[in-house]
């Protein structure tokens, strides 16, 4: 199992305190959300638009985890050594993905208000949020 | 100079050194001024000018008074335009005399615009931000080759602009008003000087007084923002708060989003600057009073549009269970004012998927189009799907 305390000791990152530090976080191989970003499994993708870009390339995440949104509040995707691997090399119809997650034993998204989320292996896309403004624009928290 | 795209390997570098500018650009806190005041004395050499004296002030809007002083403090109400002359209170006054004299000694800060007069003869003191630019920061430009300029400009310091000239430069210009002077400015600049730092990277090599300069450049942009002159360079710390949304836009829902250590500052509001009232403390009668239709649109999104609607008598329009949220509810509500928005719209209320320190869930809005019919279609909208794969999601926080 893993706990908010082990991300954070790896990470370096920090999480607010009221959150329970020591408790399991649960793993999931299905749609998520942490705040702003959808995390969508590999058999949602073709009714998503979302696809894997031809020749894209996968980069290694190292222990301070990769910032898949920044805000005042971070999003980091995090995993130990090869865990999981990572990839911005994604198409998706409507613009939001950020990047592909392909997790072999098990990777977590952090962030200091909302705490972690667990993936089971298996591949996910990382999609931002929109909203409808005067123009479609990704939203912001 | 380097024709060839770039390798892989340079891309991924490439993505690091992009976090690195910007982390520094978005830097608070004070600076390190030994190091700082090392790079500038390097930018002057590079341009044969000698080493400046400092003046260190706390932030832009005290740099920018005092470079006023330099440049004929007799204009200076005038040339700062009314407005801003107005926030020159009293208490920044008093605040600069005392860093000034801290530095100068009372008799200097008595003396300053008279010496300054005098030792310049009755000119004006020379501004060198123009110089710096075109025997720096152009020169280091044409040493690139064409491909690789535009590549990496594309690459590296077209995102990086976004986030530090667009909006941070781009907002303390317009806070400041536009009569600013010739200015340096610090670690808004770094996407220009991590742009020609990046080539250098690459194997574009700079003559050495150049090279020298650019080493400098990046080294004094660490800091907020400068006035450069012969003989002084008046420097400026950066801000002691900055707030940002997940957009990179200015926003602070706790109090200003960009503060200095001096008090200057100013609110904003998802990269608009709002009033301080709409941040800290939106009233529905100043909501119903605001002329300008985005500061009244930010006043109501910090006043919260729930209890705004209900203020109004308006229900929702429809409601279903929030999908991997037990226990919650999403709202959609028809916006009353489609002026708002810029267009008509709908407004998606949800409720965060985790709790407040105090037990709470904070409610947000966000606009969703205004052809929407169910509470459930407008969440999946907002996450780029059809509603039945958006009713699996089996948790949100």
């Amino acid at each position: 199992m893993t706990t908010l305390t082990d991300l954070t000791e790896m990470t370096g990152r920090q999480v607010l305190d009221y959150l329970d530090l020591d408790a399991a976080i649960p793993t999931h191989d299905g749609l998520v959300a942490q705040g702003d970003i959808t995390v969508i499994p590999e058999a949602m993708w073709q009714r998503c638009g979302i696809a894997f870009a031809p020749e894209g390339s996968w980069a290694e995440i190292k222990s301070q985890g990769v910032t898949v949104l920044a805000g005042m509040h971070d999003h980091v995707l995090v995993a130990a050594k090869s865990a999981a691997q990572w990839s911005t090399d994604v198409t998706d119809i409507t613009d939001l993905a950020i990047g592909i997650v392909d997790v072999t034993t098990e990777a977590h998204l952090l962030h200091e208000e909302h705490g972690g989320i667990g993936l089971a292996p298996g591949k996910y896309a990382l999609r931002a949020s929109r909203e409808q403004a005067a123009i479609i624009r990704r939203v912001a928290d | 100079m380097r024709k060839t795209l770039m390798t892989s390997a340079e891309l991924a570098d490439l993505a690091e050194w992009r976090d690195e500018c910007l982390a520094r650009g978005r830097a608070t806190g004070p600076c390190d001024r030994p190091i700082v005041e090392k790079g500038v004395i390097d930018m002057y050499a590079s341009i044969g000018a000698p080493p400046p004296q400092f003046i260190w002030l706390d932030s832009p809007m005290a740099g920018l008074l005092v470079a006023g002083l330099l440049s004929g403090g007799d204009q200076l109400g005038h040339q700062l335009g009314d407005q801003l002359w107005d926030q020159l209170a009293d208490q920044l006054w008093d605040q600069l005399r005392d860093q000034l004299g801290g530095q100068l000694g009372d008799q200097l800060w008595h003396q300053l615009w008279h010496q300054l007069a005098d030792q310049l003869g009755g000119q004006l003191a020379d501004q060198l931000g123009h110089q710096l630019w075109d025997q720096l920061a152009d020169q280091l430009r044409d040493q690139l080759g064409d491909q690789l300029r535009h590549q990496l400009w594309d690459q590296l310091a077209d995102q990086l602009g976004h986030q530090l000239r667009d909006q941070l430069r781009g907002q303390l210009r317009d806070q400041l008003g536009h009569q600013l002077r010739d200015r340096w400015e610090g670690q808004h600049l770094l996407y220009w000087a991590g742009w020609l730092a990046f080539a250098g990277h690459l194997g574009v090599v700079y003559p050495p007084a150049l090279d020298a300069g650019l080493k400098g450049w990046l080294a004094a942009s660490d800091t907020g923002w400068m006035w450069p002159y012969a003989g002084i360079c008046i420097c400026t710390e950066r801000p002691v708060e900055l707030g940002l949304d997940g957009a990179g836009r200015m926003h602070s829902e706790t109090g200003m989003a960009m503060a200095y250590s001096d008090g200057w500052g100013f609110h904003a509001w998802h990269g608009t600057r709002v009033p301080e009232w709409v941040v800290m403390d939106p009233t529905l009668g100043q909501i119903a009073a605001e002329e300008n239709v985005e500061i009244r649109r930010c006043a109501i999104e910090s006043y919260g549009w729930d209890a705004y609607l209900a203020s109004l008598g308006e229900g929702p329009v429809s409601t279903c269970a929030d999908p991997g949220n037990p226990g919650q509810v999403l709202k959609l509500y028809d916006v009353p004012d489609a002026t708002l928005y810029g267009g008509p719209v709908r407004l998606l209320v949800m409720t965060n998927g985790s709790v407040e320190r105090d037990g709470t869930r904070r409610t947000y809005a966000e606009t969703v189009p205004v052809s929407t019919t169910t509470a459930l279609a407008g969440a999946a909208w907002r996450a780029g799907m059809t509603p039945d794969i958006y009713a699996t999601l089996q948790r949100r926080t």
